[in-house]
Parts: C-alpha cells; sequence; structure tokens
C-alpha cells in the first residue's frame, strides 16, 4: 500500500518513474533483441558449418565403408579434426558401429541414438539431431548406389563466438543503465517544471475549501497547465454564481415550503423557518431529534413502513402526513421525501419538502361527509337513481339502479349511459331516445316518453317512468344529469286491462256498448259514396226462462257460451258487441244489405240449433234479430240504432226467432209505437205509483261497522199484470227517452220519505248520468232532506264511473255541492270501465264500489283477485271505503276479508228485500 | 542514497538483470557410445568379390545379388564386402572375413589353402582364357614381331589377362626376360588403354573385360583388335568359409544355381561380363586344371 501511495501519491514521482521504466523497458528490448539475433546468426553458421564438414565426409567416405577400409576412414576423420569447435567427427556403419572416431578410443562402439538417424527421413541429405549453441549435431546417410551404407557425422561447438556474443551483450546492458539515469534525471527536472503550478491551483483549491471563495490561481502561460489555471478560475466563478442561485433558491423554498433534512437514522439536521412556526417547537428542539416526535399517532403503523420502505431503497415519497404539533392540535402536510444515496449507494440523507393542506383537507372531510350523505341517501331511496358525467359516461348507479338494470355500479361506472340503459318502446320495440341524452341535449329536465321498457342486463324487460335532470356546476354549466326511473310493471299491467275493460264487457270478453258506439260513430264520420254497412241488433227469446229457473250463474253460462257461438260465426273484420243483458249488437263494415241478411241468417240459424245444458236442464234458446242498413244517408248513430232496435222489436213482435230488417216507412211507426209504449209506461208506472223499492244489505266485513246498517236501495217496477220487472228492462228506456231524471227524481223522494221513517239506516241511491247534467236536481235533493228533516250523512249517492267520467266537471261539481250537505258518494262499478286512477283522484268520493265482475270468480281466478286488491288498496289509500258487488259465497267473503275490503253485498250475503221489510 | 532512490534504481535495472540471465550456455550433449548395436538386427554374412571394378562400380554389380540372396535367404542379412584391390582383398580373405567370396580362379586355389572350399562355379568356361591385342594399324603378325616391344598386362596374379598371356607368349618363341619390356598397369581397362594410345604394342586381357570395354569406348575399341587367344581354364568360383553353416552353404548354392532365371540375375551375369552363363555346384576338383597351369607356369616363368 506505501508502495502503491509512493508511486501514485505524486505526478512528480509517476513521471519520473514512467520516462525510467519506458527507458529501461525500451533499451532492455533492444538489447535482447540484438543478442538474440547475433546469437541466431552464429547458430545458424554452425549448423551451415557442421552440415558442409558432414557432406564432404560423407562423399568420401563411401569407398572405404564399402570396403571396410579403417584405416582410410581414420584418415578422413583426423583431416576434419582441427576444424574449430570441432566436438566430435565420426564415420558409422549401417548398424550404428563406429569406423572412425576422431577419439580413437570410440572405433568399434556403437552409438546410442542409430534408431533416430535410421528414423529420420533422409531426402533433405542431412539429418540435424542438435541444434544449440554448445552442439550442433548433424549426420549424413553415406550411400552406394541409393543404398545407405552408414553415416558420416560431426559435432560442432561455438567455441570463440560465444564468448565474443557475450561480450556485445554486457555492453549493451552498460548502455542500457545508462540511459535509465539521464531518462530518469530528465524526468525529474521536466516533473519539477510542470507540477510547480499544478501545486499552485492545489494550494487555491485549499484555500477555496477554506472558504476564501475570492481565491484565484495566478496565470501561468498558454500551455495545458495554464489553461487548467484559467479553467479552474472560470470553475470557481461559476460555482461562486451557482452557490449564490441555491442560496436564492433555498430562501424562496423556505418562504414557501416546510423544509428538514434528517440523516440516515431519521434524526433531524436542519429545519427552516417554517417547520419551527407550524409544529410549535423551536429549532433546538427539533435538531438532532427524530422526525417520530411530529408523529400524530393517526395513521395506521402499515403507513409509515411503507414509506420507509419506499426511502429506504432510494425511492421519492410522495404522501400527505398528519402531523402534530407541539401544542397538540394536528395539521396536514403534502410531503415529497427525497433520498440522497452515500457512497455506498445506501441514502444517507432526506430531504422533506411539505406544504400545508390542513384547510384543504378540512374541506376535502367535509366534502367526503357531504358526499356519503348524498350516496347513503340515494341507496335509500326505492327509486332507481342513475348520474353521469356531462359527456353521458356513468359515474353512478344506486342498489335499486343495479337491481333494475342487472348491471353493477362498479359495471356501469365509466361506460355510456346508452350502453347500459337500452329504452325501447313498448309496443314498438324501437328504441327510444335516452333522457339523459335529451336532458345534455337541452339542459333541461326530462320526463321520459310513455310506454318505455326498460331491457335489462341479461334478458327481460321492465315497464319503467322515468325522469332526468341536468346537474349544474357553480359556474352554471353542465356537470352531469341524474336520472331516477321506477318500475311500473305493475301499474302498466293493470293500466292496460283497465283499457281492455273499457272496452269489454267483462262477462263474455265481447266488445262492449261503448266500445261498439265509438266503432259505429267512427264508421258514419268517414262515409263513402257506394259503402254499405249493416248493423244487426240481436236479442235472446227465452233468456230470462233460463236467468229465472237457474238463476244468474246459469245466464251468464249460456251468454258466455253463445258469445263465443257467435264470434266464430262472424267475419273477422265485423264488431260482435254485447250492448248489455241478452242483447247483442254486430256491426258488419262493407256489407250489402242482402250479405248481412245471410249473415243474419246464419247467427240465427246457429243460435236455434244451441243447446245449453245445465244441471241435467237442457234449454234451447232463440234469437229475433233486426237488421238497419248504414249508408251515405244515414246521420246519426241514434237513427240507426233506433232503426236496429225497432227492427229488432218487430222481429219479437212478429213470433220470435226471426229476422226482420228495417224499412224507412216503419221507422217512424216503430219509433212512435216504442215512444208511445215505452214513454207511457214508464210515466203511467210513476202516475200509478207502480214503481217500488227493494233494499239489499251491504255488510261490514270482520269486526268494523258495528251496529249499522247499509242498504242500497234497488228499483223495481210492477207491470201492469202485477208482475215485478228488473230494472234492466225499463231504465235503458228511460235513459234513452230522457225519463230518468223523473225516475231518480221519484227515488229520492221515495227513499227520504221511508228514511225519515228509519233515521237509523244508512241507504244508499243510485244515481242516472241525467240527473248529474240536471243542474237543479241538487237543489231537489237539499229540499227533499229539508223537508223530510233526515240526517244526511245516512244518505250515499252511487254514482257509476261511466257517468261520472262522462260529465266529470258536472260530476264534481255536483258531489262536491252536496257533500257540504253531508251526503256520502259512491263510486259504482269501479274498474268496469274506468281508464285511469287519475280520475279517481277529482273524484272526492266516500265509497268505491269494486265491479262484482271481478269479485265473482276473485277464489279462482288470481288476475281478478290482483285487481280487487290493488282497487282495494288505492281506494283505501285515498281514504275511501270499499265495498265488494256481487258478493255469492262464503269462499269469496272469506277472500275478500283476507285482501281487506271493508263492505260486501250480493247473493251471499243478502238478496233483495222489499224495503218496507227492511224497516222492522 | 535514500531509500526511495534505492528503490526506484533497482526497479529500473530489473529488466536488464533479466536480460543477462537469457545468455547462459545450454549444456552439450553428444551421442552416448555402447559396445552393442542397440539395433536388434540379423547376424550380417560378408559375401567379398574380388575387385574385378572399383568399390562403388562393383557394388553397382553385385548389390543386386545381395538384394537376391536376402530375398531367398531371410534369416541373416547378405552384405557385399568390396576391395580397394587384389593384395586388400586376399588380405581379407586370409584373414577369414568373409563367409562366401566369389575369387578369381587363382585365388581360388589359394583360398582352398585358406579355409575355404569351392561351392559353385560359373558353367561355361570357354570365357576363361587369354587375349593380347595390338592396334589394328599394328605391323605385328605373330608374337616374334614382338621382339623389342613393350607388352602390358593388368597385375602378375590376373590368371586370364596376365598369366594365360604370358604362357601363350613364351610357348611362342619370345624369351619375356630378353625379348620385351613388360609393364603392369593395374586394371583391364588401363591395358587396352595403353594399346589404343600407342604406348604398347600389346596388351593381355580376356574376353568379359574386352566386351565392357567395347560397349564404354567404341571409338577407342574400334582402333584395336585381339590377335591372339590362349586356351581356356574353369571360370569363376564362389566359396564357402568352412565354418559357414551347412544349411546356409547349402540355401546359397540353390539360390546361385537359380539366379540366371531370377530378375536380378541378368545385371549380375552382365556385369561380370558373362552374360549368357549361369552357375552351377562345383567343388575344389574343379579347378585342378588351375593348379596343373599355375604348376607349369610357374616352372616356365621361372625367376620371372
Amino acid at each position: 500500500m506505501s508502495l502503491r501511495r509512493f508511486f501514485f501519491g505524486s505526478v512528480r514521482r509517476q513521471l519520473v518513474f514512467g520516462v525510467a521504466a519506458v527507458h529501461a523497458v525500451m533499451m532492455s528490448l533492444f538489447v535482447w533483441d540484438l543478442a538474440t539475433r547475433q546469437r541466431e546468426f552464429l547458430l545458424l553458421r554452425q549448423t551451415e558449418q557442421a552440415e558442409t564438414l558432414t557432406q564432404t565426409l560423407a562423399v568420401s567416405a563411401v569407398s572405404g565403408l564399402l570396403t571396410h577400409d579403417v584405416a582410410g576412414m581414420q584418415e578422413l576423420v583426423n583431416a576434419q579434426d582441427d576444424y574449430p569447435g570441432i566436438v566430435f567427427v565420426m564415420l558409422l556403419d549401417a548398424e550404428g558401429r563406429v569406423m572412425a572416431h576422431n577419439q580413437p578410443g570410440r572405433v568399434g562402439l556403437y552409438v546410442d541414438d542409430v534408431q533416430t538417424l535410421v528414423a529420420a527421413p533422409t531426402e533433405a541429405g542431412t539429418v540435424l539431431l542438435s541444434k544449440n549453441q554448445a552442439l550442433v549435431d548433424v549426420a549424413m546417410p553415406v550411400k552406394a548406389n541409393g543404398r545407405g551404407i552408414g553415416w558420416a557425422r560431426v559435432g560442432l561447438g561455438q567455441g570463440e563466438t560465444a564468448a565474443r556474443l557475450h561480450a556485445v551483450t554486457q555492453d549493451g546492458l552498460v548502455y542500457t543503465g545508462v540511459a535509465i539515469l539521464i531518462g530518469a534525471l530528465l524526468a525529474s527536472w521536466m516533473g519539477r517544471r510542470l507540477t510547480a503550478r499544478l501545486y499552485a491551483i492545489r494550494r487555491v483549491s485549499a484555500a477555496v475549501s477554506d472558504g476564501r471563495l475570492a481565491r484565484r490561481a495566478p496565470l501561468m502561460g498558454d500551455d495545458e497547465v495554464g489553461q487548467l489555471g484559467l479553467d479552474f478560475n472560470r470553475m470557481l466563478d461559476d460555482l461562486t454564481r451557482h452557490e449564490l442561485e441555491l442560496t436564492r433558491f433555498k430562501s424562496a423554498l423556505d418562504e414557501h415550503a416546510i423544509v428538514s433534512i434528517a440523516d440516515a437514522a431519521g434524526n433531524i439536521v436542519y429545519a427552516n423557518d417554517k417547520l419551527v412556526s407550524i409544529s410549535g417547537y423551536s429549532r433546538e428542539e427539533l435538531l438532532g431529534v427524530n422526525h417520530r416526535l411530529l408523529n400524530s399517532g393517526t395513521h395506521p403503523p402499515g403507513f409509515f413502513q411503507g414509506m420507509w420502505h419506499t426511502i429506504a431503497r432510494g425511492n421519492t415519497w410522495h404522501g400527505e402526513i398528519c402531523n402534530r404539533a407541539k401544542a397538540g392540535h394536528l395539521y396536514w402536510v403534502l410531503s415529497t421525501i427525497v433520498p440522497f444515496k452515500g457512497s455506498d449507494g445506501r441514502p444517507e440523507q432526506y430531504i422533506a419538502i411539505r406544504a400545508d393542506i390542513s384547510a384543504r383537507m378540512a374541506a376535502e372531510q367535509a366534502l367526503y361527509a357531504e358526499k356519503e350523505l348524498a350516496q347513503v341517501t340515494l341507496a335509500s331511496i326505492g327509486d332507481a337513481v342513475v348520474t353521469t358525467d356531462a359527456d353521458g359516461r356513468v359515474t353512478f348507479f344506486n342498489p335499486v339502479a343495479e337491481r333494475l338494470t342487472g348491471w353493477s355500479n362498479a359495471a356501469a361506472s365509466g361506460r355510456m349511459v346508452g350502453e347500459v340503459l337500452h329504452l325501447v318502446h313498448e309496443d314498438t320495440g324501437d328504441m327510444v331516445a335516452n333522457p339523459v341524452d335529451q336532458c345534455r341535449k337541452h339542459g333541461v329536465a326530462v320526463n321520459l316518453a310513455q310506454h318505455t321498457v326498460l331491457l335489462k342486463q341479461g334478458g327481460g324487460e321492465l315497464a319503467i317512468e322515468d325522469s332526468a335532470a341536468p346537474i349544474r356546476g357553480k359556474d352554471g354549466r353542465l356537470t352531469g344529469v341524474v336520472m331516477v326511473f321506477r318500475d311500473v310493471s305493475d301499474q302498466r299491467a293493470m293500466a292496460h286491462e283497465m283499457a281492455w275493460q273499457l272496452s269489454h264487457d267483462s262477462l263474455t270478453g265481447l266488445t262492449n256498448r261503448r266500445e261498439f258506439e265509438r266503432r259505429l260513430q267512427a264508421l258514419l264520420a268517414c262515409p263513402g259514396p257506394g259503402v254499405r254497412h249493416a248493423l244487426l241488433f240481436l236479442d235472446l227469446d227465452q233468456f230470462k226462462i233460463v236467468n229465472d229457473t237457474c238463476g244468474h250463474l246459469a245466464g251468464d253460462e249460456l251468454l258466455k257460451r253463445l258469445s263465443v257461438l257467435l264470434q266464430g260465426l262472424v267475419r273477422g273484420e265485423d264488431v260482435l258487441a254485447r250492448l248489455g243483458g241478452d242483447e247483442f249488437g254486430v256491426l258488419l263494415e262493407n256489407c250489402p244489405l242482402e250479405q248481412a241478411r245471410v249473415i243474419a241468417e246464419k247467427l240465427r240459424q246457429h243460435v236455434r240449433d244451441f243447446e245449453f245444458l245445465w244441471q241435467d236442464k237442457r234449454f234451447e234458446v232463440g234469437v229475433s234479430i233486426g237488421i238497419a242498413p248504414i249508408d251515405a244517408a244515414t246521420s246519426s248513430i241514434a237513427e240507426v240504432t233506433a232503426a236496429a232496435d225497432m227492427a229488432c222489436y218487430a222481429a219479437k213482435e212478429h213470433g220470435r226467432n226471426r229476422i226482420h230488417v228495417h224499412a224507412i216507412e216503419d221507422l217512424d211507426m216503430e219509433r212512435r209505437h216504442k215512444e208511445l209504449h215505452v214513454a207511457g209506461g214508464i210515466r203511467a208506472a210513476l202516475e200509478e205509483n207502480r214503481f217500488t223499492l227493494f233494499g239489499q244489505e251491504i255488510r261490514a266485513i270482520g269486526s268494523q261497522g258495528g251496529a249499522v246498517e247499509h242498504y242500497e236501495v234497488l228499483l223495481r217496477l210492477r207491470g201492469e199484470n202485477g208482475l215485478l220487472q228488473s230494472p234492466a228492462l225499463f231504465i235503458p228506456a228511460a235513459e234513452r227517452y230522457g225519463l230518468m231524471g223523473e225516475v231518480d227524481r221519484w227515488v229520492v223522494s221515495n227513499t227520504f220519505d221511508f228514511l225519515a221513517r228509519q233515521p237509523h239506516l244508512h241507504l244508499a241511491i243510485n244515481l242516472s248520468g241525467l240527473s248529474l247534467q240536471d243542474e237543479a236536481f241538487a237543489g231537489f235533493v237539499t229540499r227533499e232532506l229539508v223537508r223530510n228533516r233526515i240526517d244526511a250523512s245516512h244518505v250515499c249517492f252511487e254514482i257509476t264511473e261511466t257517468a261520472a267520467i262522462t260529465h266529470l266537471g258536472l260530476a264534481v261539481g255536483f258531489i262536491r255541492d252536496l257533500k257540504t250537505w253531508g251526503f256520502r258518494f259512491s263510486l259504482d262499478d269501479f274498474g268496469s270501465g274506468m281508464s285511469s286512477f287519475t280520475y279517481l283522484k277529482n273524484l272526492p268520493v266516500d265509497y268505491l264500489k269494486i265491479d262484482g265482475a271481478f269479485v265473482r270468480d276473485i277464489v279462482s281466478d288470481p288476475i281478478d283477485r290482483a285487481f280487487v286488491e290493488t282497487i282495494n288498496r288505492i281506494g283505501q289509500v285515498m281514504g275511501m271505503k270499499t265495498i265488494a258487488e256481487f258478493v255469492e259465497s262464503e269462499e269469496i267473503l272469506h277472500e275478500l276479508e283476507r285482501i281487506g275490503v271493508d263492505y260486501a253485498q250480493g247473493f251471499g250475503i243478502a238478496k233483495p228485500v222489499p224495503l218496507e221489510e227492511i224497516a222492522v | 542514497m535514500n531509500p526511495q532512490r534505492r528503490l526506484l534504481l533497482r526497479s529500473g535495472l530489473l529488466p536488464v538483470a533479466w536480460l543477462a540471465g537469457c545468455g547462459r550456455e545450454e549444456a552439450a550433449r553428444g551421442p552416448q557410445y555402447l559396445t552393442q548395436s542397440p539395433l536388434a538386427g540379423q547376424g550380417v554374412v560378408r559375401f567379398g568379390v574380388h575387385p574385378l571394378h572399383n568399390p562403388q562400380k562393383l557394388h553397382q554389380v553385385f548389390d543386386p545379388l545381395m538384394v537376391y540372396l536376402n530375398r531367398f535367404i531371410t534369416d541373416v542379412r547378405f552384405e557385399l564386402e568390396a576391395s580397394n584391390n587384389y593384395a586388400h582383398f586376399e588380405a581379407k580373405l586370409q584373414a577369414r572375413e568373409m563367409e562366401f567370396s566369389l575369387p578369381n580362379p587363382y585365388q581360388t586355389l589359394i583360398a582352398q589353402d585358406w579355409g575355404y572350399r569351392v561351392i559353385a562355379k560359373l558353367a561355361d568356361d570357354n570365357d576363361f582364357r587369354g587375349l593380347i591385342f595390338i592396334r589394328r594399324d599394328s605391323r605385328i603378325r605373330q608374337p616374334l614381331d614382338l621382339k623389342g616391344r613393350t607388352v602390358c598386362y593388368p597385375a602378375p596374379t590376373a590368371l586370364a589377362a596376365t598369366m594365360l598371356p604370358r604362357h601363350f607368349l613364351a610357348t611362342h618363341g619370345l624369351d619375356l626376360r630378353h625379348d620385351v619390356r613388360e609393364r603392369y598397369v593395374g586394371s583391364m581397362e588401363s591395358s587396352l588403354m595403353n594399346v589404343v594410345r600407342g604406348q604398347v604394342a600389346a596388351a593381355g586381357a580376356w574376353p568379359p573385360p574386352w566386351r565392357q570395354f567395347q560397349r564404354a569406348h567404341p571409338v577407342e575399341a574400334a582402333q584395336i583388335m585381339p590377335i591372339w587367344q590362349t586356351e581356356a581354364l574353369p571360370s569363376l568360383a564362389v566359396m564357402a568359409r568352412l565354418d559357414a553353416p551347412e544349411a546356409r552353404t547349402a540355401a546359397v548354392l540353390r539360390a546361385l544355381e537359380q539366379l540366371h532365371v531370377a530378375r536380378e540375375g541378368r545385371g549380375v551375369f552382365a556385369g561380370m561380363g558373362m552374360e549368357g552363363n549361369h552357375f552351377r555346384a562345383a567343388g575344389n576338383a574343379d579347378y585342378a586344371p588351375v593348379r596343373a597351369f599355375l604348376d607349369k607356369y610357374t616352372r616356365l616363368m621361372g625367376g620371372a
């Protein structure tokens, strides 16, 4: 080590040693090369001489060897013995026996290496057995006639030449030594001269290290060392400037950031004012202390382990740290810790630069709390909520949205909303505009189009109602859209059913009167020249017999079967409707009268052939059919309906089970006849007081109700023959000819009169649509109330849903008016003709009477049960009491009880009885 | 000197010291010597041939015979033994250095006394006779014309080329001691060249070297001709040392009898100038005529 320092510790010594070493090596190589070349040259000459001698001897020894002339051969050998450097000369025979030798004692002996001679190739002439300075041993075969008969062999040493060569080498060594000495001296002198200036630079360097930055090296000429001095001075200038810049950077950094420096163990070795200020510790308290001093204890242990893991490997760490000030409060800093490695490759120093982010963290936490609240809220609400960004990419699905769409929040996030919400029209299956896109486009809240269906991820569809509203940032720019939707499959299905009910007869499934008239009206609205249609009115014969002998169930069953039969007989585009009771209508479009007659005949024939079996009884029914043509001259529904009605009446009059085609001329006659007949009949009944009132009990289900007795007042007409007639026989006529108002007044007067006598009863009175239109009717009622001094709350007016909706405005006014007097209202036949629950909200009624068509099959038909359940629930939600009609058995009653319907009415509860019989 | 400087100097001189260490000599190592051949080789059987050519030519001609024998007999290795001259060859014969030898007929006789016996000889003796050459333009027609002239021969002991011609001349009226000057010129070729160049009037030789000379020097050969030929004697023999194993001797004999049909045979016989000849089995007795001639020659020549 000291030797190494000796040679390489000083440029001057390196120079001296270098030059001396180069001299020594070069000169030594030169002398060595010279000696080698000389030796090689001498050896070459020695070999040539030995070969020449051998050749000479071999040529002259042929005869001697052939004749074994020993003396002659010895003479030849002796002649060569005087040659300078001769070691040996000999002649050998083919067996290697010495025939002659310069040392006579050897003659007769054998040479040991004769095999070498025998084996040696002889084409080259001589065989070189040994070649070095001490001995060149050459042999040559002696040949006679191409055959070897022996060898001539000469050994030749170097003699004096070796000594001469040695002397030359010695001289060379002396010269080498002298050259090395001169070279070393010269190098020493040059070294001193060169390094003197280097030492000057070194002294300046030492001064700068001591802080004397202004010191500069003296100018020292134009050579490399002089240039080095200049470069060194320039470097010092740069250094001074950089130091200044660094100082400025540092002061700027200290102004902005919290800076500290720690050693490898994490002990603070530098802390700037900011750190002192934010931590509350003095600089003296911080220096030499581990950074853990500032640990707030709020981070999990793994947090700092991860940080140390990063920086101990030499990587920069970024992160947010919560520290604790001396005073105990916490503060947040955004930290960057940069490790600096020492020469051993391990970090020896860490510089931490921090920014105070306490305010931001507080804001973030507040924001987080807000967001958490919002998300919990969204997760809790029953509707699906989807939010997107301004580009329409999903940012959030609440749990309901996840359930309805089949997409998880994670899977949907980031996708375009159109990718995850496939909305189509429920009827056409066409894609509908996504409300999110519309909302983004127009910037306003958008409601979903009606009839929208959501295609679920993984199959299935869902009817939904939804809306989308824009989310705007502080600056008013759109930052996203929130879409809310809910599953309305049940409501939608119900609405469909309702719509169907509105236009169909619930018993037979045929088109109902309302729809039939609508179709007829539509046909009349677009008359065409030459286009002819026909209207058939069908009235069953002997239906009443079935109804009276076997009850409603049998009558209903007959009607259902006949409906199926008739539907199979009319053309596909023809409209077959049940107009009420046992009346049917057929609208034959584009059908001339003759063809209509054929169709009617077919219908009549099939009904005639039809046999109805009921509990071992066999019935045959017939049908009377009236035909009225419809052409361009037909002006109104009333006209054509009356024509068909009259034709039907005529058919009956003419003996039943036949067809009658209406003729213009008998229209007037029939109309008159009928008007007179029906109107006269009703008027006569009113005058003769042949109307009578019945009551049917409405019983509270379950425990409620108590002793209160409810009855629905029913109207019966006692015919001239003394038999009671069903209202179905006279009320349609009374309605058609405007007599219902009078009938209603009669009913009200007589009921109030009865109630005055039996004030504990609660009675329900049916009102026709006509009375609702009669603005004087409400006044009549109140007058009757006052006159009879009854409790208005014991009177409930039943209005059919159809009547109420048809004259909604009047109906609402009428109801509100009379409700102020204390009257109750009931919406009758609810469900049969209703298109929407919406109307219900506008009708301030107290009772909801569920259409008996639903109630009747409630035990066996789950759909009917669902209807009843739904209507009941809606009614009760809206604060109404519900009443089920057509309760014909105990099972139905129990079912209604389970559903929670409030009241029940029907044959299963009580049959209608004359009102006077109740008053006991 | 303070310790820092001393350290510096030492550091600087370190490379020099290191360099000095590099020049150290390496140890010299020559061959080591043993008393036995490290080659576990076969036994060597020396086969000497009389120096009818110089050693390298002789090696060229007879080395194929060694190859042939080595192919035939595999338990030992036959090696040709050449000699610089007849004296050298005879000295080695007398020292019994060679197990088999192919001497000339004269040496065949003396080798019998040195422990060798004849095992085979060239079948055709017709070539083994002396020839006396003169230049074609010479006016010599009979031996007496050589009076006062010079005659040359290869060597005194050359039976066919020297002894037989000298015997011929002596028996045809010439007193060799007085009538002619005789000169020994060392070899057959040398003998013939002396005639060609006219340095001698006549020269002794024998048919194989003559045929080779005609091939080798056609121009010179055309200038001379054989004028007389002598009687023939038994041709060259192959001898075995008496202590040679009987089996190996028998094997060598069988091999020699087959040589003329072997692929090496043609070259060997041509090299000897004996084309068309072959070996057959023989014994010492086959060379009795040579002994008889030599007795006659010795008596005739006396001190000559």
